[in-house]
């Protein structure tokens, strides 16, 4: 049966609800592949022109922090996943600590990021303001620093949006101000939160593991 | 564990996807200083890839999706290979011809 609180009047029942958001959210996350896709493209046409600087360049990234930051997002992918289960079933308690427990590895990889920035910014790593590259071609290596640092900026503010929204929604559920079994919401922030993971699936071996055998 | 017993009957088969990540994980980082030329950046991009899949398919849920929702999720992807495809067109041509 449809319940009142959880369904919007413009929407004949609930599953036809669920379906406009996901569908939302889906040709949302087609644009933000488009928005990543435009500096991959830039990633891509400056690898293929100067790819010994490039090697060089991400030789020097910092890939222990880079490779647990992977596992840290792969890992709340899995916590993100357990929460919108647990609505399903209708186990607040489970849904709110699989939320809790998203935000707060969420955090620590930004945590890890901004400390690898500093230690970017210590090795004068930050094209603009402090860069000196004394490994081949340091002007094209520069421009594998741009990329570095927009990329991952722009990653680490979409991960700041999705650790907000997850607390928002992490503080209606607790609060019982949304009908979480009923609604689309906690598919839809899923959904969020996993492009997130997704984008940075890539960022990762584009950033961190090119040059490492040479 | 408290978490352990608060998530009771929910894990399956989010684990296992998980423990596959991870695993593909550690493949990709070992892989990385094996000389290989070229192949390092298939095999590092080609599991990249597929641990993308992993997480589209089983995370969000497209495994039980309807064709719209696959549909929307495939249609930003299509635009990336025109955007890459044009692009690469032309920077791979340069110098072609005589002179």
């Amino acid at each position: 049966m449809s319940d009142p609180q959880a369904l919007a009047e413009q929407f004949d029942d609930l599953g036809q609800q669920r379906h406009a958001a996901e569908l939302g959210m889906w040709i949302f996350l087609a644009t933000e592949a488009l928005f990543f896709g435009g500096l991959l493209l830039g990633y891509a046409v400056y690898r293929h022109l100067y790819p010994e600087a490039w090697f060089a360049a991400a030789r020097e990234t910092e890939i222990l922090i880079g490779t647990a930051n992977t596992a840290i997002l792969l890992t709340s992918s899995l916590t993100m996943w357990l929460a919108v289960r647990a609505g399903e079933e209708g186990r607040r308690d489970a849904v709110t600590l699989a939320l809790g427990l998203t935000a707060t590895l969420g955090a620590f990889f930004l945590g890890l990021k901004a400390y690898e920035y500093y230690l970017d910014w210590d090795n004068s790593l930050v094209p603009g303001l402090r860069f000196a590259f004394e490994k081949a071609d340091p002007e094209h290596a520069e421009i594998f620093y741009y990329l570095y640092f927009f990329l991952t900026g722009v990653h680490a503010v979409h991960l700041t949006v999705a650790i907000t929204a997850v607390l928002v929604v992490l503080f209606l559920v607790r609060t019982g101000r949304l009908a979480y079994q009923q609604s689309a919401t906690l598919t839809v922030l899923g959904l969020y939160w996993h492009l997130v993971d997704v984008v940075w699936i890539f960022l990762y071996p584009l950033i961190y593991l090119p040059g490492r055998s040479q | 564990m408290r978490a352990i017993g608060a998530f009771h009957g929910l894990w399956w088969p989010g684990i296992l996807v998980w423990v596959t990540l991870m695993a593909l994980l550690g493949l990709t980082w070992g892989l990385a200083y094996v000389p290989m030329g070229v192949f390092n950046t298939v095999v590092s991009m080609g599991i990249g890839t597929l641990k993308a899949l992993l997480v589209a398919l089983f995370f969000m849920h497209l495994k039980e999706s309807g064709p719209v929702l696959r549909l929307a999720a495939c249609a930003g992807l299509v635009w990336l290979a025109v955007l890459f495809a044009f692009t690469f067109a032309d920077y791979l041509s340069r110098g072609w011809g005589p002179g």
